[in-house]
């Protein structure tokens, strides 16, 4: 596995509605989180150009803490855009996300503020090669099943790796 | 006074959890069983009921607060966030804006 992206809440682009909140915690460290709503599907994405050589199943590693909750779990959603040289797609207008690829944690950790963190597979990458202007959309799918967890959950960072 | 609407309820529960994640308040509990606006149930709705149920009293109720919560809940929930649950369902009682005033922007 190769890491081709790590995606860090200060660089994080917001829809115009319906996005999470880009905060602090600690104190003195002032530590940058994406803090996602328990009831509200809140999403952001990250944009930039797949790089040379990429290859295989791709997997999104989402690391989180949770602000208050100590109970129940969390699911997230990342989805993938890949417009290619010369696509039929206008950016200024239009999106084409491929299928959503989900992921979820049954058991957040026993004490807020300890971090875990979510391997999600990406089955579905828009037939992505390298070179391509891509985009990925990360939610927390609020209505899953397994996202019972009580609170925010704050999203510290996203890596993204291929299989090369 | 009815018991409050289930937007009304949902509206206490995205307030309540907003405020116990700003304040870093421990939920030892799902986000389903503060309230759980598909079946109706939860502590919200336990406690706007129990407020509903006996705000018409005229007699001492041995019937508190607390005896209307679900048991897992009894002890899950701090006394804080009891007493924010109460305040929030009274609060919304009296409408949003009150309830607004009591929580500010956490609520929606």
């Amino acid at each position: 596995m190769t890491t081709r992206f790590v995606l860090t809440p200060e660089s994080a682009q917001f829809p115009s509605a319906n996005f999470p909140q880009l905060t602090t915690i600690h104190s003195t460290e002032r530590i940058l989180v994406l803090a996602f709503d328990p009831t509200t599907q809140e999403t952001c994405q990250w944009r930039g150009i797949a790089p040379q050589g990429v290859t295989g199943t791709w997997t999104a590693i989402i690391t989180y803490a949770m602000a208050s909750g100590v109970s129940g779990g969390v699911a997230f959603d990342v989805s993938v855009q890949a417009v290619s040289n010369g696509d039929a797609l206008d950016i200024d207008a239009s999106v084409s996300f491929d299928t959503v690829n989900g992921g979820s944690d049954a058991s957040v950790p026993g004490t807020a503020g300890y971090i875990e963190q979510i391997s999600i597979t990406l089955n579905n990458m828009d037939s992505v090669s390298a070179g391509d202007w891509i985009t990925f959309r990360v939610a927390r799918d609020v209505a899953d099943a397994n996202d019972t967890a009580a609170g925010d959950a704050y999203v510290l960072s996203v890596e993204v790796r291929d299989g090369a | 006074m009815a018991n409050l609407t289930v937007q009304d309820r949902s509206k206490i529960w995205r307030a309540l959890m907003r405020r116990w994640s700003k304040d870093g308040a421990l939920c030892n509990f799902t986000k389903q069983a503060l309230y759980n606006p598909q079946t109706d149930t939860g502590a919200i709705a336990s406690v706007d009921t129990w407020i509903d149920t006996h705000q018409g009293n005229t007699t001492l109720d041995n019937i508190g607060m607390n005896g209307s919560l679900s048991i897992a809940m009894r002890s899950a929930l701090s006394a804080e966030q009891k007493t924010d649950i109460l305040i929030a369902i009274a609060a919304m009682r009296r409408g949003a804006e009150y309830l607004r005033s009591v929580f500010g922007q956490e609520v929606d």
